[in-house]
């Protein structure tokens, strides 16, 4: 397991990522950065699934959100499986997913077992 | 009046809101850590904020930039141009006033002595009286003369650099090149620096003259700006020579020199390492990229004078293809003349300048046998009657059909002709006239010329 300033990330044996943000966070561009680093090593160096814990998020900046779209993205994460649940996470998840163009599969989910099946059947 | 309009997040929320309708995105609301609905609002509106702001800001951002860039380089070439203008034209105005100051001082004495001869004369005066006028008049005319070839001489030079333009690629020699530029360049120079000129047996280069030239120039400026100001201490040194198959020109001075932590840099665009005010960076970039043209390469070490030394090396062309361009042909062998050259030679003259027209049959027509024409349409009128001609000398310059004209319905129509051509031309070449003047080279007489030169270029066709 791996913690940053917002978020912990842990590898699933099922073979994914689950990244978790913290409550209240307040991701900006670095954050973001450091997330998909965070992300690289937990799947000891290697392309992977990512299950996205944003249910506590409190606020995400454009500079964070072009950062989950950059080609180095594209490179660490195969698929990326969103999970909201706040009404807050609910609007950042819809404008991250509506506004920007992804380069892998990118998924918003209520459920985090619905959201499991659905990464599985991408490609690691 | 429901709950939510009571909470006191959404009076803050509509502030936000407000700004963002005022097109001023910096405003966002709170978002508590309820993470609520109304938290929801204000996420969405703050995130609508800031893909705004964003949107502006870097539409904003490349479009002031690129007037930012556009600015600079309208002043750059600005500065640059002016710098070059300013370099040559000082040459040029320097070259040209002076002789021409003498022309006009030699009118000036010839007015004064016509009035002394008319008021001998009037006297009863003898003609061993009036020798000494009349040998004054001579010598200035003659002084005249030859301050007239000397303004003619700049010009020719000056015709050199206004050749800006690729181009067609032509036989060069670097010697002729290196020697207009720094006749052009040297009262430029003069303040700065003594220029030195040591002329080897460089091979001919396939080229365009006017770039070469442009390269020798920047260099010169380069230099220039790089010395102290005193001709008596500063030296510039241009050298061309011969290495292998190459043709090298050296460009060296007494300056500073270049230091080894810039050199990779000096033939990068925009770069100088002269004061604010010296220099746009430009010049070595863009005879960098000439010199690339050319398929040569130029390097900088330092200079036995002490300075930097910017050497060019073009590839230089086998004997064979190294005929570089120049009036006239070697003479044909008195045994090889064809028995109708010894009888009086039939010249066909084309200008449509009337005046110039009477001046020529005035000058020639004791010598040879004068038709003249004044455009040439007249001139193929002629040539279709009787083109039994020695010679045809033809402006290059006529409304209707010009010169160019002229010399394409010969090469159709009587090729045998052709050999016997000579343009005259007042220097004003349009690209059309120097493309044409590249590829066929024709005897070239450049107007203002003398009695001599004329006779001359005559002779040498008649001799064929």
């Amino acid at each position: 397991m791996l913690q940053t300033r917002i978020c912990s990330f842990e590898s699933d044996p099922r073979g994914f990522v689950r990244a978790t943000m913290s409550r209240g966070a307040e991701l900006e561009g670095r954050d973001a950065r450091e997330a998909l680093e965070s992300t690289w090593a937990v799947a000891g160096d290697q392309r992977t699934r990512v299950l996205v814990d944003m249910r506590l998020i409190r606020s995400e900046t454009r500079e964070a959100q072009q950062e989950f779209v950059s080609d180095y993205s594209a490179t660490v994460c195969s698929a990326v499986g969103i999970l909201i649940g706040s009404p807050v996470s609910r609007v950042i998840g819809n404008f991250f997913l509506r506004l920007n163009k992804h380069q892998v599969p990118t998924k918003l989910f209520n459920d985090g077992d619905a959201a499991v099946s659905w990464l599985l059947t991408n490609d690691p | 009046m429901s709950n939510g309009a009571q909470d006191p997040r959404l009076e803050e929320i509509l502030e936000v809101l407000l700004s963002v309708a005022r097109q001023e995105f910096d405003a966002r609301a709170p978002v508590s850590d309820a993470l609520d609905t109304v938290d929801a609002i204000a996420t969405g509106i703050n995130m609508v904020a800031e893909e705004l702001g964003g949107a502006v800001t870097s539409k904003a951002k490349p479009e002031q930039a690129y007037r930012d860039l556009q600015a600079m380089q309208a002043q750059l070439a600005h500065s640059g141009k002016l710098a070059a203008v300013g370099e040559l034209a000082g040459g040029v105005a320097h070259e040209i006033n002076n002789p021409a100051t003498g022309v006009v001082m030699a009118v000036a004495l010839g007015r004064r002595t016509v009035s002394q001869l008319r008021q001998k004369l009037d006297a009863g005066a003898t003609p061993e009286e009036l020798e000494e006028h009349f040998t004054r008049l001579e010598e200035l005319w003659a002084d005249a003369d030859e301050a007239m070839i000397r303004i003619r001489s700049v010009c020719e030079d000056l015709l050199t650099f206004s050749r800006m333009d690729d181009g067609p690629q032509v036989p060069i020699s670097l010697n002729e090149v290196v020697r207009a530029s720094c006749r052009l360049m040297n009262p430029s120079l003069k303040g700065s620096a003594k220029l030195e000129l040591e002329l080897g047996e460089p091979p001919a280069v396939m080229g365009s003259r006017g770039r070469i030239a442009q390269v020798v120039t920047n260099l010169l400026v380069n230099a220039a700006q790089a010395v102290d100001e005193d001709p008596t201490t500063q030296r510039i040194r241009v050298m061309t020579q011969e290495d292998g198959e190459q043709a090298l020109i050296s460009v060296e001075d007494t300056g500073p020199g270049v230091a080894d932590e810039v050199k990779d840099r000096i033939f990068e665009a925009f770069f100088t390492t002269k004061p604010a005010g010296v220099g746009t960076g430009l010049g070595l970039a863009l005879v960098s990229e000439i010199i690339d043209k050319h398929s040569g390469t130029m390097t900088v070490d330092r200079s036995e004078l002490g300075g930097a030394r910017f050497t060019v090396r073009l590839p230089g062309l086998h004997s064979e293809d190294s005929r570089v361009a120049a009036p006239g042909r070697a003479p044909v062998p008195e045994s090889e003349r064809p028995p109708e050259a010894q009888k009086r030679p039939r010249i066909l003259i084309v200008d449509d300048e009337e005046l110039l027209l009477k001046t020529y049959r005035h000058l020639l027509g004791t010598r040879y046998e004068v038709v003249v024409a004044k455009d040439g349409e007249r001139g193929i009128e002629v040539l279709k009657g009787d083109n039994s001609f020695d010679l045809i000398l033809c402006d290059l310059h006529m409304p209707g059909l010009d010169g160019i004209g002229l010399y394409e319905f010969l090469q159709k129509n009587m090729p045998h002709l052709l050999s016997g051509v000579v343009m005259t031309t007042g220097g004003a070449v349009s690209n059309r006239a120097r493309k044409f003047l590249d590829e066929t080279q024709p005897p070239l007489l450049r107007k203002p010329f003398n009695l001599k030169d004329l006779h001359k270029i005559i002779a040498q066709r008649l001799e064929r």
